[in-house]
């Protein structure tokens, strides 16, 4: 089952991609902000990854519990091979589209 | 640092993700309070939790689509089908929906507006704590003046001073009054609401100046300073908001003070006894340019602050002992109450009924709703069994009769949004001015979420009650089972219910009745003069311009002229206080010939001072004797005329023509007797009240008239010509309050109206809901008894018969609701007495009529359920068992 990936879940693996070892809900959040200025809330996150951990493209483990979560344990993620396929796979698909697009000049608005 | 609310918020993340969830907001709130505080991070942490539960919906309901189909098309499908099903009873849906807009839209105004007025403390740092203090004469009780003060009478100044130097109980004590004064600034002359004030009123309450500083103790009293502070509002017209403002001065009453400070946007502040004054545009200390200082000029509430607001006997006792002096406790006592109690008065008894009765009425209608859809579970029998056999799992049927349910319930809490925010708007723009209401007041978001959520739980677990009930297996059979179980169980209750509904509707129904039937008998009222085209206004002249009583005179004189010169005023005079107009005082006076000791109570009335020819303006009939003219003035005798209460009070056999009354060292002979007016309320009894002539006595110092015109043509349009004629004699006057007589009138009678408006709302409201009720309760024994109908059918039993039968099946239900209201009515009107003029508390019509509306409320609803027989074919209703 060769489903497409959403923009969002896009979005997600490649934080997970750029975070190395530390990738895990505030992370991700953030990474995303950050980079792609899209404002995503942590539940959103979650059901990205668990999509994406259904398909095999990350897996995950847990860590210790720590004080400033309330003494909770962390989640964090890596890409899995078939989730850089993906990646690579989303990426080459995208490239093709936008080879010899020709858009309007950029707009600037003050 | 542990987000607010965590422990029960993390509960509305799916539990699968939720430690991790969790954890991470827990961790970035802890930041976010580090980097933008507290006030920035709760409101992202509960947008944080909201998108979660979001997402468990939205997972939920993709799962419960079941696997490998295509997810958000069958949502669209749902809703397609929920508008299918809404469409094929739209009665049903109107019911539903309506019965939830009413219980939401009535509970959430209602609710909001008592809110307001009751639960709203004052707004005070610790204002549990604020009491005010009267003093108390016990002598006046029963008095037909002064007896409704004899337990709320103001301090003198110096009793205050006493009281302040002397007490041990209370935190703090301030004294304030209210005044209008003029303000005699560049611009317009205005008249404003200045408020006098102990130096100690501002630190009592808590207040900080915006700008500059609130009185010091040394500038009231008889060494007052002449200081004032500014209300926001005026300072911002005034003074363009600049701080400039501090050290400038303005003139009241021609007298220049210095302006020492501006009071902050939100300071409300309001006299408790005085009802005139809601709000204040400038302070200044009490001292001699702001109000009297000797001690029995009783002139000054108080405000005070008592630990932990305990008001225990013996502070009382402290209170009455210094007040009352050697005479306490007879003679002189003192009463302390709540601050809050004290403004919400009267107002409080009321509202408290009413918000008892509209939590009744959202209960009501989440029953009735309740009940609609239980009705229409045999009606989807067959629909639901079609679905199932077709391959539609339980969750599928589940979540499309949520769905329904939901979209219903939706509907009902958009109209229930519309009738709240209609319904604010209406009882704040018909409630009395007393109850102080903001005219932009939004709903109150807490019971408006807590009535929309119970309206949607309702409908929700009531529209998926036949599903609920469903096992795997045999479908159509458990359906039928499972609704003839909630059919037959629930009845007897259901009935219940319904008459109960009719008993609250009919107790309504009944008061709205009697309190309508006693305001058109109030409104029927002659108040003794016409106001039909009569029209007044205040003048004020400076004392400083206008010094003494002759040059007054002659201005009065010279207005009356000019304004009667204007086309279409017919009649011109002027009155120190006008009826209705919520002013006035009266006076004792002496008999001559029959002067009573100066140990015993004098005589006494209220005394009006008016220009010549007023009773003609107004209509009041002379009865004998001969009105005041324009030669009763300085040098003549002094002369004065009585009303007719006023003779029959003290010359009860006889003229009292020609009989003299002695008052401020002065011997008036009464030379007419007038016709009563009604003074200030329509129902009481006239008071007794003498006229003098203004030319020869002037109740105070102030030189403040009401000027009446009686006019030909409509009197609103003449307020640009009665400026002009007054400015031609004096451009620096204010001209305040231009206003038909009749408004006055109106305002006198507002609070009647407004509690007949909402009983009368509230009745209506019922009576639908209990029309409602009938409805679901005939519908739902018809559905029951389809199968016998079909069988009378066709053996030959017309509609019209089987329609009788059903309906009179559901008479004796309604006959217990009716008889319970009957009686519940003629208790609780026992209550309503004290409000009701004119109209026996068992008055028989109005008790027929409210039983007569409400029977055929309950007969049209029960045969709009009932026509339906009328369609029953005898054949496929046998066949479809």
């Amino acid at each position: 089952m060769n489903e497409p990936i959403n923009d969002v879940e896009y979005l997600v693996l490649l934080a997970v991609a750029r975070l190395d070892d530390d990738a895990y809900g505030v992370t991700i959040r953030e990474e995303i902000e950050r980079r792609a200025a899209r404002s995503v809330s942590v539940a959103a996150v979650y059901a990205a990854l668990g999509r994406l951990e259904e398909r095999r493209l990350l897996a995950h483990h847990l860590t210790d519990p720590t004080p400033e979560r309330g003494g909770r344990r962390k989640k964090v993620f890596r890409v899995t091979g078939p989730g850089g396929d993906a990646l690579r796979a989303t990426r080459e698909g995208l490239d093709r589209m936008w080879e010899g697009v020709e858009l309007p000049e950029e707009r600037r608005s003050a | 640092m542990r987000p607010p609310l965590e422990r029960w918020l993390v509960r509305l993340i799916a539990p699968a993700d939720r430690e991790f969830i969790a954890g991470d907001l827990a961790e970035e709130y802890g930041r976010r309070v580090e980097s933008d505080g507290r006030r920035a991070a709760a409101p992202w942490y509960a947008r944080e939790i909201a998108a979660a539960l979001g997402q468990r919906i939205l997972a939920a309901l993709r799962d419960a689509g079941g696997a490998g189909r295509p997810r958000i098309a069958s949502i669209g499908q749902d809703l397609r089908f929920a508008g299918r099903a809404i469409r094929r009873a739209p009665g049903h849906a109107v019911l539903v929906a309506a019965t939830l807009a009413l219980g939401i839209g009535a509970t959430t105004a209602v609710f909001t507006v008592v809110d307001r007025v009751l639960l709203r403390p004052p707004p005070f740092p610790d204002p549990h704590e604020l009491v005010t203090v009267w003093s108390t004469y016990p002598g006046w009780r029963g008095h037909d003046v002064l007896g409704p003060f004899w337990d709320r009478i103001p301090f003198s100044w110096p009793e205050y001073v006493d009281w302040r130097e002397g007490q041990t109980s209370f935190l703090g004590v301030a004294a304030y009054d209210g005044r209008r004064m003029t303000l005699t600034e560049s611009g317009m002359p205005a008249l404003l609401d200045v408020g006098v004030a102990s130096a100690s009123l501002f630190p009592l309450l808590g207040v900080e100046p915006e700008l500059g500083r609130t009185f010091a103790p040394d500038e009231e009293g008889q060494g007052a300073k002449r200081v004032a502070l500014l209300g926001h509002a005026i300072w911002r017209d005034r003074w363009a908001g600049s701080p400039e403002a501090i050290g400038s001065t303005i003139r009241l009453e021609g007298t220049a003070f210095t302006v020492i400070g501006v009071l902050p946007e939100r300071f409300r502040f309001r006299t408790v006894g005085d009802s005139r004054f809601t709000s204040f545009d400038v302070w200044i200390p009490i001292g001699p340019d702001g109000g009297p200082l000797n001690r029995d000029s009783h002139a000054y509430e108080t405000i005070a602050r008592l630990p932990d607001g305990a008001i225990e006997p013996a502070v009382v006792e402290e209170t009455g002992r210094i007040v009352g002096g050697e005479s306490y406790p007879e003679r002189r006592g003192a009463r302390v109450v709540a601050r809050h109690d004290e403004e919400v008065g009267e107002a409080r008894e009321p509202l408290v009924l009413l918000f008892a009765a509209v939590g009744l009425l959202m209960t009501i209608a989440c029953v009735n709703v309740a009940a609609l859809f239980l009705g229409r579970v045999l009606a989807r029998r067959g629909e639901l069994a079609t679905r199932a056999a077709l391959g539609a799992g339980r969750w599928r049927i589940l979540r499309q009769l949520s769905i329904e349910a939901l979209v219903l319930g939706g509907l009902g809490v958009a109209g229930g949004l519309a009738l709240g925010y209609g319904g604010v708007r209406v009882l704040v723009a018909r409630a009395p001015a007393a109850l102080d209401l903001p005219p932009a007041l939004g709903l109150d978001l807490r019971v408006l979420g807590f009535s929309v959520a119970l309206g949607l739980v309702t409908s929700l677990v009531f529209g998926l009650a036949p599903a609920a009930l469903l096992r795997r297996g045999d479908l159509d059979g458990q359906l039928r089972r499972a609704s003839g179980r909630l059919l037959s169980g629930g009845r007897r209750f259901q009935r219940g219910l319904v008459a109960a509904q009719f008993g609250l509707s009919l107790l309504l129904l009944v008061g709205a009745g009697l309190l309508g039937r006693s305001l058109a008998a109030e409104l029927a009222i002659d108040p003794g003069f016409e106001t039909g085209t009569l029209l007044s206004f205040d003048l004020a002249l400076q004392p400083d311009a206008y010094p003494t009583n002759a040059v007054r005179s002659t201005f009065f004189t010279a207005a009356v002229e000019r304004l009667g010169a204007i086309p279409g005023v017919e009649d011109v005079s002027g009155i120190t206080s006008l009826p209705f107009s919520g002013t006035g005082g009266s006076s004792s006076f002496q008999i001559v010939g029959r002067e009573v000791p100066e140990s015993r109570k004098k005589p006494e009335a209220l005394r009006r001072s008016v220009l010549p020819g007023f009773h003609e303006t107004l209509g009041i009939e002379l009865l004998r004797g001969r009105p005041l003219l324009a030669s009763d003035r300085d040098g003549a005798a002094d002369a004065v005329v009585i009303s007719r209460a006023m003779e029959e009070r003290f010359w009860p056999d006889g003229d009292a023509i020609g009989e003299r009354i002695e008052r401020d060292g002065r011997i008036w002979e009464i030379v007419g007797v007038v016709e009563d007016v009604l003074d200030d309320d329509l129902v009481g009894e006239p008071k007794p009240t003498f006229y003098t002539p203004f030319h020869q006595d002037e109740v105070g110092n102030r030189a403040r008239l009401t000027l009446v015109l009686r006019t030909a043509t409509p009197p609103d349009r003449l307020a640009p010509q009665i400026r002009a004629a007054i400015w031609e004699l004096d451009g620096s006057l204010p001209i305040e309050n231009v206003e038909e007589v009749q408004s006055l009138l109106d305002r006198a009678t507002a609070p009647e109206r407004y509690r007949t408006m909402l009983v009368g709302l509230f009745a209506i409201l019922a009576t639908s809901l209990a029309s409602v009720g009938i409805f679901g309760v005939t519908t739902r024994t018809l559905v029951q008894r389809t199968r016998e109908m079909g069988i009378r059918a066709a053996l030959g039993a017309g509609p019209g018969r089987l329609i009788v039968q059903v309906v009179g099946g559901e008479a004796p239900a309604l006959a217990a609701g009716v008889a319970v209201g009957l009686g519940a009515a003629i208790f609780v009107s026992r209550a309503l007495a004290p409000f009701l003029y004119g109209v026996p508390r068992l008055d028989p019509l109005t008790y027929v009529a409210a039983v007569a509306i409400l029977a055929a409320a309950g007969l049209a609803a029960a045969l709009i359920a009932a026509r339906r027989v009328v369609w029953l074919d005898p054949a496929r209703v046998l066949r479809a068992d």
